[in-house]
């Protein structure tokens, strides 16, 4: 019985033997080229990415207005920054074991971790000094980031489905950008020797980075944009993905920075390069390397010489004219429709924004962040007459040689309304007489449009405004652009406003909800001179864009373009005293207009009880709504009782029974013909836009801004009269 | 003297320097990493050397000898459990540090001292004596004192943490049980009594105390992927979140091991080379996973000499066994053999994946002090074994013993 048992025991254990050797059989034989291809990929080492350079941004001429250069900026680890607990935790279990005791015991630990949580104080209290930040604002910094990452996973996992982690949340991220080469070593070796550890592991780092410089300064601050950080949306719709089959090394990583204004923004596809990737193998298997593609670069229409000629005069006449906080000026090439220039004032200087934008914030008297060009509308005034007059004579609402007597009031009976305008000084409205087309336009005739805006409704001449470019995106490729309001009657209806005649005749006339912007109120000076709407181009080498000859007689462009003339340069013109251009080569032919607004609330108060005592706290706002979330921004704890506008620009009143008016004035350059009048068969070279904020009369205001922007391009860069 | 010793005996003592010259090979090659204690080789053939010592020490005893004194021996060996034991109430005393969560080894000058190890010689030599005396081992009551002999260190091994050696020693109970003459349908129902108490604990059990057995189940990725597709069905089993996280979790050690393995081959990468070898990939490659480095360096064909050093120690011993006339040198020779092939079989499952991952050494291959010297010290008392001179008697032992007056202990 004994040696039957011994078998039995013997047969267990040798069995046990055989059932290794068939496993390994099986892991050895069957599976080798598997583990053996696993073996392989081991030892590639984690790959290092190549980080690429941001295009250059170039004017025209080729001359650089914004490039990047090289610096530095100082990372931390994101556990760091989210001031997570574990992560110390095991930094401090990573500093004993470096140092020599493997085997600390919990409390060893407990006191390293204690002192790497003041180490980690002291890290925010250092960068917040050394960078000049606040060590509140360096705390909002760091939860922005936290918040940034925390939504990117949010959205990850809500796609895929289940908890992942991101490498965000692994990495080292930039809480000081720019620091500058002379910056760097110094601040490398102080973290060498005050945080030591954190260096070591890697949870502070000095990295390479580059640092975006806005030559083209101040006069292109709006057109150019800038950076800024990458936003949650940007980094879920197209994520850095290192993945064999869904690779993309352009894509964000969290702590990207991207265009977030400006032609940074708009032109960010071809500014952003794509990483470049370094895997090295531990074996004698080359290096796999992956070039970074840098961004390419990107050419603007406009020429930075005209942009800073243009800009200067802007300022001059700004600083001559009390009322005025700030002006817009564009030029156009009316055959390419490329913004030559887009001038809005005043502005800032990029290169300062980090350090003046709370004090620009709150001017907001002058608005330098506004991009006035582009993002300001305005009511169009008298320069969207010669389209009401077009719209009358070419759609046959009224015949082709219509002729209606101004005697300064459209119904003798009613003399308070729909009057025509009256000169400065003057008390009664002007009594134009007998009015062709022409002689409408050059004097500006209020009722002549009247009648042609009441016989066209507000569709039939909101139908003609469309296609001259009214209310619809002019095309310039910026993220700014608002593209004005065209008033139809179903916009209208959106407003529960009703579209009556007399909307008809004021529309007519530019006044009213009808709004342009004065980018949109160059094209529509180009439109004038050449007869066809196109969109305008800001970028180099774009797609063609869609345009349109509008369907009228060369006669009825003809009677608009003499009127255009005649305001200019007839006795009698609107702004013969202010804009004419003595050239002996070429003739300014352009339209005024005064667009009446109200006066703008620069500062509101607010109203709240503290202690039972009612008090009251004034801030800059332009709204009631904006003083009301500027003020729950800044006192999250108090509620504002009331809030009233507490001071309006202009300051003053317009004078007598007037209200106060932007100043718009158009005009296009045109060669003269043999006898001294424009010449009629060629096509003009460049529109110009001007507009002067409060700036009362177009002509008196504006006129000379647009004769001396004439005069600079005629002098300074005959290049763009020349086809 | 030599001449006492049978074939069986030298076969072992070759097995042994086979395997220990192969461990000594491996350590060397992975000296110079992580974790790898520098002169690693060379202070294993020290320890191979203090092992032969050791080995020739216990033959020229006896077993005989040391099973008259077991109960003082037993006694000592538990008593070196205490202070373990204690260690991990107060959280460390003077000498005994926690290694890895657990205290295991006393720290004396020249060697870490593992008193499992000593334990574990002890408790088969005692076990076998007490078995042989018993007199009710037909009873199922009768089988109730062995039992408690083993669980007093069983207990205090358990509370080290040390889940490995006591893995080991219940089935070496039961085979030495069976071998003593306990009845079969007995141990079958202690057995079925504790596989049905097993759920009870599995449900009680920490899930990363789960994890160690279910770790296992989880290298099948299918199985992983229906856990992740159907959470609800598979609670029993495991979370979701292990499931998914198993590869850098649970599983992680298992991959790198099978993937050590796996690269070999069927011949190896040759003495020194590979992927884990080279480079820090695998923890624990020069202790508890060498036979993972064993079969990248030399293959399936190198896995095979080592399984098959443990087969042959594994027919000697039985043989010794066998051939031994006394029924406590019997069970002395057959408890030793069953326990360290044991210990090698749960190695090399725990680094293939057959069986779930516990602290224990491969005996012979794994670098480490103690548990060489264990091991030499247990193969010297099973060679003690066949050493007995046969005694000259009327008519063969095996039939003696069979004759139903005769009762043995």
């Amino acid at each position: 019985m004994v040696e039957h048992r011994l078998r039995v025991i013997r047969i267990i254990l040798i069995s046990g033997l055989l059932l290794l050797v068939v496993r390994l059989v099986q892991l050895q034989g069957l599976q080798a080229d598997y583990f053996q291809a696993a073996a392989m990929e081991l030892l590639a080492s984690l790959p290092q990415y190549l980080e690429s350079v941001r295009g250059r941004i170039v004017d025209r001429t080729g001359r650089e207005l914004a490039a990047d250069e090289p610096a530095w900026r100082l990372g931390v680890h994101y556990a760091l920054i989210s001031e997570e607990e574990d992560y110390l935790h095991k930094l401090a279990r990573k500093i004993l074991r470096y140092s020599g005791h493997p085997l600390a015991d919990a409390a060893l630990v407990a006191g390293v971790q204690e002192r790497l949580r003041g180490q980690r104080e002291e890290l925010w209290r250092f960068i917040a000094e050394r960078s000049g930040t606040s060590p509140a604002d360096l705390e909002q910094q760091r939860r922005q980031i936290q918040q940034r990452v925390e939504q990117i996973k949010q959205q990850v996992e809500l796609t895929a489905g289940h908890a992942v982690t991101l490498a965000e949340e692994l990495e080292l991220h930039p809480l000081w950008r720019d620091v500058t080469a002379a910056q760097q070593i110094e601040l490398q070796l102080e973290l060498n020797r005050r945080f030591r550890w954190l260096v070591q592991f890697e949870a502070v780092a000095v990295q390479s980075d580059t640092r975006r410089v806005y030559t083209g300064g101040e006069v292109l601050a709006h057109v150019l944009g800038r950076l800024g950080a990458v936003t949650p949306e940007t980094v879920v719709r197209r994520p850095f993905v290192d993945e064999p089959e869904r690779m993309d090394l352009g894509g964000y990583r969290g702590w990207d920075e991207q265009g977030i204004s400006g032609v940074e923004a708009s032109a960010e596809e071809l500014l952003r390069g794509r990483r470049g990737r370094v895997i090295t193998y531990r074996d004698d298997r080359p290096t796999e390397r992956v070039e970074p593609i840098n961004g390419s670069e990107v050419t603007l229409t406009i020429d930075l010489e005209l942009q800073k000629a243009i800009y200067e005069l802007v300022r001059k006449q700004v600083a001559a004219e009390p009322d005025v906080p700030g002006g817009s000026v564009v030029v156009l090439d009316i055959a390419t429709r490329e913004v030559l220039a887009l001038v809005s004032y005043p502005a800032y200087d990029p290169q300062e924004w980090s350090h003046d934008y709370e004090r620009w914030r709150a001017d907001t008297r002058h608005l330098p962040l506004q991009f006035r060009a582009v993002r300001s509308q305005y009511a169009p005034g008298s320069i969207v007459k010669p389209a009401t007059v077009v719209a009358a004579l070419a759609s046959g609402a009224v015949p082709e040689h219509y002729q209606y007597e101004c005697t300064g009031y459209l119904f003798p009976e009613i003399r308070n309304r729909w009057r025509c305008w009256r000169p400065a000084g003057q008390s009664t409205p002007w009594a134009h007489g007998l009015l062709d087309a022409e002689g409408a336009i050059k004097h500006s005739c209020n009722i002549f449009c009247y009648t042609l805006g009441q016989k066209l409704g507000v569709d039939g001449l909101c139908q003609w405004l469309e296609m001259f470019g009214v209310g619809r995106a002019s095309g310039i490729e910026l993220p700014e652009e608002r593209q004005g309001i065209l008033p139809t009657s179903d916009w209208l209806s959106r407003k529960d406003l009703v579209a009556s005649p007399g909307r008809a005749r004021n529309y007519a006339i530019g006044q009213g909800e009808m709004e342009l912007t004065p980018l949109q109120a160059a094209n529509l000076c180009a439109t004038y001179a050449s007869g066809v709407y196109q969109p305008v181009t800001l970028l180099r080498g774009g797609e063609p864009k869609e345009f349109w000859q509008l369907p009228v007689s060369p006669s009825i462009w003809q009677s608009i373009r003499r009127g255009m003339y005649a305001v200019v340069n007839e006795e009698g013109g609107t702004a013969v005293k202010y804009a004419r251009l003595d050239h002996p080569d070429y003739v300014l032919c352009g339209k005024s207009g005064s667009a009446e607004t109200s006066r703008w609330i620069t500062a509101c108060d607010v109203f709240y009880q503290e202690a039972g005592q009612q008090r009251r706290f004034r801030l800059p706002a332009n709204t009631v709504t904006q003083a009301r979330e500027e003020f729950s921004r800044l006192f999250p704890e108090l509620k504002p009782e009331r809030i009233t506008p507490a001071a309006y620009w202009p300051t003053g009143s317009a004078g007598e029974g007037r209200r106060h008016s932007h100043a718009w004035f158009i005009g296009y350059l045109q060669r003269r013909g043999p006898n001294g009048r424009p010449a009629e068969n060629e096509l003009p070279c460049v529109a110009i836009a001007v507009l002067l904020e409060f700036g009362g009369s177009g002509g008196r205001a504006s006129g000379p801004l647009c004769r001396d922007v004439a005069r600079t391009i005629i002098e300074q860069f005959p290049q763009f009269l020349q086809r | 003297m030599w001449r006492n010793v049978p074939m069986a005996s030298w076969a072992i003592l070759a097995a042994t320097l086979l395997l220990s010259v192969i461990g000594v090979l491996t350590v060397w090659a992975a000296e110079g990493q992580t974790h790898v204690p520098p002169h690693a080789a060379l202070r294993q053939s020290g320890y191979v050397a203090a092992g032969l010592v050791a080995l020739v020490l216990m033959a020229r005893v006896g077993y005989e000898r040391w099973g008259q004194v077991c109960g003082m021996l037993y006694v000592v060996s538990v008593l070196l459990l205490v202070p373990l034991v204690l260690a991990r109430l107060v959280g460390g005393l003077p000498l005994i540090n926690r290694i890895n969560g657990t205290y295991r080894w006393i720290d004396l000058p020249g060697i870490n001292l593992q008193p499992a190890e000593i334990m574990k010689v002890v408790w088969v030599l005692t076990l076998a004596w007490l078995l042989q005396r018993a007199t009710r081992l037909k009873e199922l009551t009768g089988l109730f004192l062995p039992m408690m002999l083993t669980a007093l260190p069983m207990g205090l091994i358990l509370l080290q943490p040390d889940l490995g050696t006591v893995l080991l020693m219940i089935p070496v109970w039961f085979m030495m049980a069976y071998l003593a003459g306990a009845r079969s349908r007995h141990l079958l129902l202690l057995i079925i009594t504790g596989l049905a108490i097993v759920p009870f604990f599995w449900f009680r059990m920490e899930p990363y105390q789960r994890m160690r057995v279910v770790g296992l189940v989880l290298q099948d990725e299918q199985l992983r992927a229906r856990v992740i597709a159907e959470p609800e069905k598979y609670r029993w089993l495991c979370d979701e979140e292990s499931a998914r996280q198993w590869e850098s979790g649970a599983g992680f050690q298992l991959l790198r091991s099978k993937g050590a393995l796996g690269n070999g081959g069927l011949t190896g990468q040759g003495w020194g080379a590979g992927t884990y070898v080279q480079h820090n990939f695998l923890t624990f490659k020069h202790n508890d996973f060498i036979f993972s480095i064993i079969g990248e360096q030399w293959g399936l064909l190198g896995c095979v000499v080592v399984i098959g050093c443990y087969l042959v120690i594994l027919l000697a011993g039985m043989d010794l066994a066998g051939r031994c006339l006394d029924p406590f040198g019997r069970l002395v020779a057959a408890g030793l053999t069953a326990i360290f092939v044991f210990q090698a079989l749960f190695n090399i499952g725990m680094t293939t994946g057959l069986t779930p991952a516990k602290g224990m050494t491969l005996p012979l291959v794994s670098y480490g002090g103690s548990s060489m010297i264990a091991s030499y010290a247990l193969l010297g008392l099973l060679i003690s074994v066949g050493r007995r001179p046969k005694p000259t008697l009327a008519r063969p032992v095996r039939q003696i013993m069979e004759m139903p007056h005769v009762r043995l202990g």
